[in-house]
């Protein structure tokens, strides 16, 4: 009874931590970008795609809280906005990759030999391949929207996830229990999807949450160059690739949409950071 | 591998649904006109063959025409990639060495003041766009401060320099003009900078960590235990053995400043590959963009290669075994 009380104790301690604060704040803070994202329109307190040229340029004030771009466009609405293309373009990128790249790496490392070297050649070609470039070349066959640079990054990103899980899946494939659920009659199907391909998740998931900033960050510089979103979508590369022709007027125009990929980028980091230091 | 990626360059290419021919012609040429054009650029083959051509002229350093500057790509290449290995060369400089001190100084005095501002903007940095911290510095220092040009390199003709190499600051040196090369070391302040902020984090942090490791080693406490000078053993013994896993990044990150620089090359209008790049990707001009593929491609797998022959410098452990 006394340990108990002891323990108690040091859990409310624990608690009212700094670190568990810092802990609490984060998920916080990630809550609330899936809300901007599922529903942006709660947050806006404008239109994010309405004109009112008379307002044109407009410094931040408590109207506009950070300002409006060449077309009166509130920017603080845009960028809320901007949230569900620029992050949720991100998160289905590095779903993709890392569902692509786990099956593939699996496959690789499960069935090792000739085949395996065979798709880790293909995952070293692709490894090497700049994205910029890649995304480039894709813009320029299926047209430049959000599709082309969706896939560009996609396809750039999954070698890591491949290569990633067959490191896994060889070390996985040693161990005691896949003999045993073999020697029960299970088939290579069946242990791939039930025993190995599950092990391999914690790892994956810590790199998806690194990944998501990784991705922002290239995605919004396609944007920027003009491969990726078009006008007049609230993407963030792009209000950013926008407002340079207005640095000399108007500094919050592409100061805000470039605050917002650098405070969710660093969420993300340190979300996973932490992620992989608390359970890897 | 340098195989496969031209192959999938060259493959990537051709599906772009844009005629080349019809954008070399021009917008007011007839049928008979796009079909001449479309003949001499041998467009009108069957595709293995026009990858074969393509593969030959790899091997001749023939690299094709520009549609739109209508000069060999070789040329353009060999014109504007200097630029770029200024601004990629300062920035590796920069990164490598104080990266590295950095990182050093974090281990080395863990909980000082240092290490908290490194442990912040270490993150922070990795976190900046780099399109956007370029134009934040452009916007402060150059359009509001005027303390640096807002676009460009050395203004050539402004300064009377001959164009030679490429690099304002050693064409400045060779016309021994000493002005002209205050003016392209200041051109090449800021996009620096922005490269450095994006990327030095990386060293640092890597550095930092694997020095970490070292310091804790039991060499280090039998140095220490000896009374040998503690700065002697953190930079002759632990750094030493330290720097085998941040020279192979800083392999790779040299790789990634050479693709990473057109964004950089955009913001500044710096002339170099990247804005080359991105004046070809906006004309649909497709030879440009094929060999620039290329010569980033090559250049990571050679600094790779590179890095695997330092190794053995560097670790003597492993020059036994090699």
């Amino acid at each position: 009874m006394k340990n108990l009380n002891g323990e108690q104790k040091l859990l409310s301690k624990n608690i009212l931590k700094l670190k568990n604060l810092s802990v609490a704040i984060l998920y916080g803070l990630i809550g609330l970008i899936a809300l901007a994202v599922l529903f942006p329109s709660v947050f806006t307190p404008h239109d994010p795609y309405g004109l009112d040229v008379i307002n044109r340029l407009k410094a931040p004030s408590l109207n506009h809280l950070f300002g409006t771009d060449e077309g009166g466009r509130d920017i603080f609405s845009r960028v809320i906005q901007g949230a569900r293309v620029s992050v949720g373009s991100s998160i289905l990128i590095v779903g993709l990759s890392a569902s692509f790249g786990t099956f593939f790496g699996a496959i690789a490392g499960w069935f090792g030999g000739l085949l395996d070297t065979l798709l880790m050649r293909v995952v070293d070609v692709f490894l090497s391949f700049p994205y910029l470039v890649l995304a480039m070349a894709l813009a320029a066959s299926i047209g430049r929207d959000m599709r082309s640079s969706i896939l560009a990054l996609a396809l750039v990103w999954w070698p890591g996830y491949a290569r990633m899980v067959r490191g896994q899946v060889l070390s996985i494939k040693a161990k005691l229990f896949i003999r045993a659920s073999r020697s029960l009659g299970a088939t290579n199907g069946n242990l791939l999807l039930w025993h190995v391909i599950p092990h391999t998740s914690r790892a994956v998931a810590v790199r998806m949450s690194l990944d998501i900033g990784y991705v922002l960050i290239a995605l919004t510089g396609l944007s920027f160059l003009g491969l990726g979103a078009q006008n007049p979508s609230p993407e963030w590369g792009l209000m950013v690739s926008n407002a340079k022709s207005y640095i000399s007027v108007a500094w919050w125009y592409s100061f805000f949409p470039g605050l917002a990929i650098v405070l969710i980028v660093s969420l993300f980091v340190s979300f996973g950071d932490r992620l992989s230091r608390d359970y890897i | 591998m340098v195989w496969a990626s031209i192959t999938l360059t060259f493959i990537l290419s051709r599906i772009i649904p844009a005629d080349p021919a019809r954008l070399a012609a021009g917008m007011q040429a007839g049928p008979a006109q796009v079909e001449e054009v479309r003949r001499s650029l041998g467009l009108d083959k069957p595709l293995f063959e026009q990858y074969l051509t393509y593969l030959r002229g790899i091997l001749k350093f023939d690299l094709g025409k520009s549609i739109q500057t209508r000069q060999s790509v070789t040329a353009d290449i060999l014109r504007y990639l200097p630029a770029t290995l200024e601004l990629v060369l300062s920035s590796f400089f920069v990164i490598a060495v104080f990266g590295i001190l950095f990182g050093v100084l974090w281990a080395r005095f863990p909980k000082s003041f240092f290490s908290k501002v490194m442990s912040a903007t270490s993150v922070i940095g990795v976190a900046m766009p780099v399109f956007w911290t370029g134009l934040l510095l452009q916007m402060f220092f150059a359009a509001k401060l005027g303390w640096f040009p807002i676009a460009g390199n050395l203004p050539y003709q402004e300064f009377g320099v001959n164009f030679v190499t490429g690099m304002g600051t050693v064409d400045s040196l060779l016309a021994g003009n000493m002005t002209a090369l205050r003016e392209s070391v200041i051109a090449l302040i800021l996009p620096v900078t922005t490269l450095v902020i994006s990327q030095i984090g990386v060293a640092t942090r890597l550095t930092k960590a694997t020095m970490e490791v070292e310091l804790k080693q039991r060499y280090v406490t039998t140095a220490r235990a000896r009374g040998v000078n503690e700065w002697r053993i953190t930079i002759l013994d632990a750094l030493r053995n330290a720097l085998n896993p941040v020279v192979t990044m800083l392999g790779l990150q040299f790789g990634w400043l050479l693709g990473g620089t057109i964004l950089v090359e955009v913001v500044f209008s710096w002339p170099g590959l990247g804005l080359y790049a991105f004046n070809a990707f906006r004309t649909f001009d497709y030879n440009p963009i094929l060999a620039i593929t290329l010569v980033i491609t090559i250049t990571f797998v050679l600094m790779n290669e590179l890095v695997s022959l330092i190794y053995p410098v560097l670790d003597p452990k492993l020059r036994e075994t090699s």
